[in-house]
Parts: C-alpha cells; structure tokens; sequence
C-alpha cells in the first residue's frame, strides 16, 4: 500500500513535470496553435532611408515582425509590417525608421505606446518618425533607396544639370521620400557641368521648384538621386529641366577642411 | 564645423545683400554686380567707425537688416521652403507663415555676419537664364580656407532678388525643406507657427 503510493506520486510528478515542459516549449518556440502567426499593420513616413522589404521591426530592441512592402503614396512612402500575433502595438504607438551605424541594416523601432486602444489587423500607426537625413554636410551620406528602380513601364524624361554628380552613374535611382520613382538615363558633361537625364516613372509629378539632390548611400555606396517635391503649381512635363539642384559633397575634403584645419585647396565649386 | 559653416553663411548672406547709394539708379546691374554691391555696402556698415562698439549695436544691425531685406525676396523663399505643404495654405496662414521665417533666418545668419573678420569675397562667375541666375562667389577665411558660396537669383520687375543660397552645395531652402516637411507631416500648421515662435523667442532673448 504504501510502496503504491510512492510511485503513483512520482508518476503524478512526471506528468506535471511533461506538461510543463511542453508548455514551455510552445511558449518559447513561439508555437501558435490557432490563427496566424503575424498580422498587418501599416504607417507613412515622409522618407525610408533604405529601409527594404524585409527589413526587421524591432519593439525595445526585440524583433517583432518585418516590412512586407514599401509603396510611394502621393508623395510619402507607405510601409506595409507584418507583427508577430500576441504583440500589442496601440494607437499612440510611434514607427521611426532608424539605422545602425552609417552603413548598418535599416529598420523600423517601434515604441509601442501607453494609452489608447489597442491596433487591429489592417489598422495605420500614425506617428511615425521619417529616416533621419543626417542633415546638411552629411546629409549626402544617408542611406539611399535600395529597391531596384523601375525599369520596366511607362516613363518620360526629365533633366538637371549639376556642378558635380560624385560617383552618380547611369542606372542610378531617383527616388522622392526614399522611394524609388526612376532612374538616371544618361550623363554628359556640357559647359563643365554634369548635364543628366533622368527617367522618371509615368504619373509621378515634379514640380518646377522641386530640389533635385546628389547623395550617396553610404560611404563606399553609389550614389543615387534624391528630389524633394516643390510649392509650384507649375508641374514639368516631358524634357523640362529641374531648375533647382544641389551637386555631391566630397565628404573626405570637408572633413579635412574643417575638422585637420588644413586647407584641401578645395575647388570654388 | 558647425560654426564655420555658419560663419560662411553669414558672409555669404553679407555677400548678398546691397543696394547702396550708387546703386540707386543701379538697379541696371546684372546678378554679379547686384551681389557685389550688396557685399560692398554691409562691409562699409560692419567697417563704419562711427558705428563700431555694443553701443551701436542696434543702429548697425537695422542698417544691415535694411540692406538684406532689399535684397531677398521672402515670399519666394518661404514658398520654396514650405514645398508642397505651401499649396494647403490659406492666404492667411502664408501671411502668418512669411513674416516668421524670415526673421528666423535673418536671426540665424545676420546675428554672426557681425563675427566679420577682414575675409576676402571673390566673385567667380555668374550664369543668367532667363528670369533666373546663378551667382558663384569664394570666401577665403583669414585661415585660407576657401568657402563655395552659390546664389540664387530671380528678376523681380527688373530687379534681381536672391531667392536661395548654397555653402559648400547645401542649400538653405532645401534644408528647411527638410525640417518643415517633417514638422508638418507629423502635426499641423499651427504647431509648426508656435514652434517658430518659441525658436523666435528664445533667440530674441538670448540676443
């Protein structure tokens, strides 16, 4: 009788002991049982940087899910997440597009937010903080547009000349908000100016006053270029010339100049 | 870097700015000769014994302030700078809007024209198309360090006025650009005018 007693003790512990080891087993592994295992959500940033499809999301510094798709809208790009079912991201959530390092993966960060309800399937994040440009002088060392430009579809032809493209080349993207809207179709040298043709997706308007921009993706990266939409009513049409430009920063003689106290001789342009 | 840049901007600002005595008739010049001028006249203001000392201050910097404002043309540069947020305005709001941003940039490149130093301006070319022109200037710093200083001019009934600037390629428009568009695609109008008047503020005081 009391030997029966031991081992139905010791056999009622090791049942316990399986459940909960399986228990912990989906618990950690993640196993959903029921449903799927992410859900959709999306936010708009005004610029993605190089934020890719695939690019991680992370809630304090954990990955929660990735970007399922980046599509220009109007003139902000639109990113489509995937996150993990069982994380709750509420409506005074905040989505920054951040990046480690100069030439780090870029990805989403997430402050989930205190107050409020909680986002459904579908729902928007609607604070979002854009890529940081970091701005002025080494602004033209942010992270670029890394999708591939369009190649395939309709375009029409817009030009800009520049007092100097850096490592442009032809092929390069032309991307608004990060968003890749074309490419560079062909570059010249006229009157000792870069004379450069760029192909630019049907449909996407540019504005006589817009910005046209040469900027690097990273130190040893290509460069791109990037425009920043105008005030003008006044929309360019097929051959026009983006008055309006801003050529590449030689960083390294910047540097040189301001930071060494040494004059690079630098070019008046 | 940071405060050499600005000191750049500043003279480039400097550069810009003139209409003087002579000028008066002059209004003939060219974009070239237009910023000449306008760089003339404030050295003449900043090298003024008679205006020299803290006691002077006030008369000095609105003499200055008179001279840039001749010169720039502000709503076309608080237009270019709000991008396309400027089409969702009221007339109103690019009322408000006009007055602000310029002081904010007077306040952010006039204050530091007064670190003027001796700096020598050359005036390496300028390119005319149109109604529009591009002025291209180098100040070399008592450091020898040579500073590329690109003007944006536009005619304005026959006068050319400066609607944009560039210091080592950046642009100062472009770079607003960048910062309105970020405060407005995230708050509204409203935010963007009490945050310009708190920076207003602030730099009044710390004046």
């Amino acid at each position: 009788m009391r030997k029966w007693n031991r081992e139905l003790i010791v056999g009622v512990f090791v049942i316990l002991a399986m459940v909960c080891f399986v228990y912990l087993t989906v618990r950690i592994g993640r196993l959903e049982l029921m449903g799927g295992a992410e859900y959709g959500l999306e936010a708009q940033f005004t610029g993605v940087g190089g934020l890719a499809e695939g690019s991680p999301a992370y809630i304090a510094g954990v990955r929660v899910g990735e970007v399922t798709a980046i599509k220009l809208d109007g003139q902000r790009a639109t990113v489509a997440l995937e996150i993990d079912r069982g994380i709750e991201v509420r409506d005074d959530a905040v989505a920054s597009i951040k990046t480690r390092g100069l030439l780090g993966e870029t990805f989403v960060a997430i402050s989930p937010g205190t107050s409020g309800t909680i986002l459904q399937s579908g729902e928007r994040i609607r604070r979002t903080e854009p890529a940081v440009d970091i701005q002025s002088l080494l602004a033209s060392y942010a992270p670029g547009p890394r999708a591939a430009t369009p190649g395939a579809g309709e375009e029409y032809e817009l030009r800009a000349v520049f007092t100097n493209v850096g490592g442009l080349t032809e092929g390069a993207p032309v991307a608004i908000a990060g968003v890749p809207v074309g490419r560079v179709k062909q570059i010249a040298l006229r009157d000792y100016q870069a004379d450069v043709v760029l192909g630019i997706a049907a449909g996407t308007e540019v504005q006589e006053d817009a910005i046209a921009s040469i900027k690097s993706r990273g130190l040893l990266g290509g460069g791109f270029v990037a425009i920043s939409p105008g005030a003008s009513e006044v929309v360019l049409s097929p051959g026009d010339r983006i008055r309006e430009t801003e050529p590449a920063i030689d960083l390294a003689s910047l540097i040189a100049k301001y930071a060494f106290q040494t004059d690079s001789g630098g070019g008046l342009d | 870097m940071r405060r050499l840049t600005h000191r750049a901007a500043c003279l480039a600002l400097l550069a810009v700015l003139l209409p003087p005595a002579a000028a008066a008739a002059g209004e003939t010049d060219g974009p070239q000769a237009t910023i000449e001028r306008t760089t003339e006249r404030i050295i003449a203001v900043l090298e003024d014994p008679a205006l020299q000392g803290e006691a002077h201050e006030a008369e000095r910097r609105a003499k200055i302030i008179d001279i840039v404002n001749g010169r720039f043309q502000w709503p076309e540069m608080a237009r270019r700078s709000l991008g396309r947020h400027w089409r969702g305005l009221s007339e109103a709001q690019r009322q408000q809007f006009i007055p602000l941003f310029s002081e904010l940039i007077r306040r952010t490149y006039l204050a530091r024209v007064e670190g003027y130093e001796g700096e020598e301006v050359r005036y390496v070319r300028e390119r005319v198309d149109g109604r529009y022109a591009r002025v291209h200037i180098a100040i070399v710093t008592t450091k020898r360090k040579t500073i590329p200083v690109v003007y944006s001019l536009k005619r304005f009934d026959g006068r050319w006025l400066v609607y944009d600037f560039q210091i080592e390629g950046v642009r100062i428009v472009n770079n607003y650009r960048r910062q309105f568009d970020n405060i407005l695609a995230r708050g509204s109008f409203e935010e963007l005018i009490d945050k310009l008047e708190a920076k207003l503020k602030k730099m009044r005081e710390d004046d």
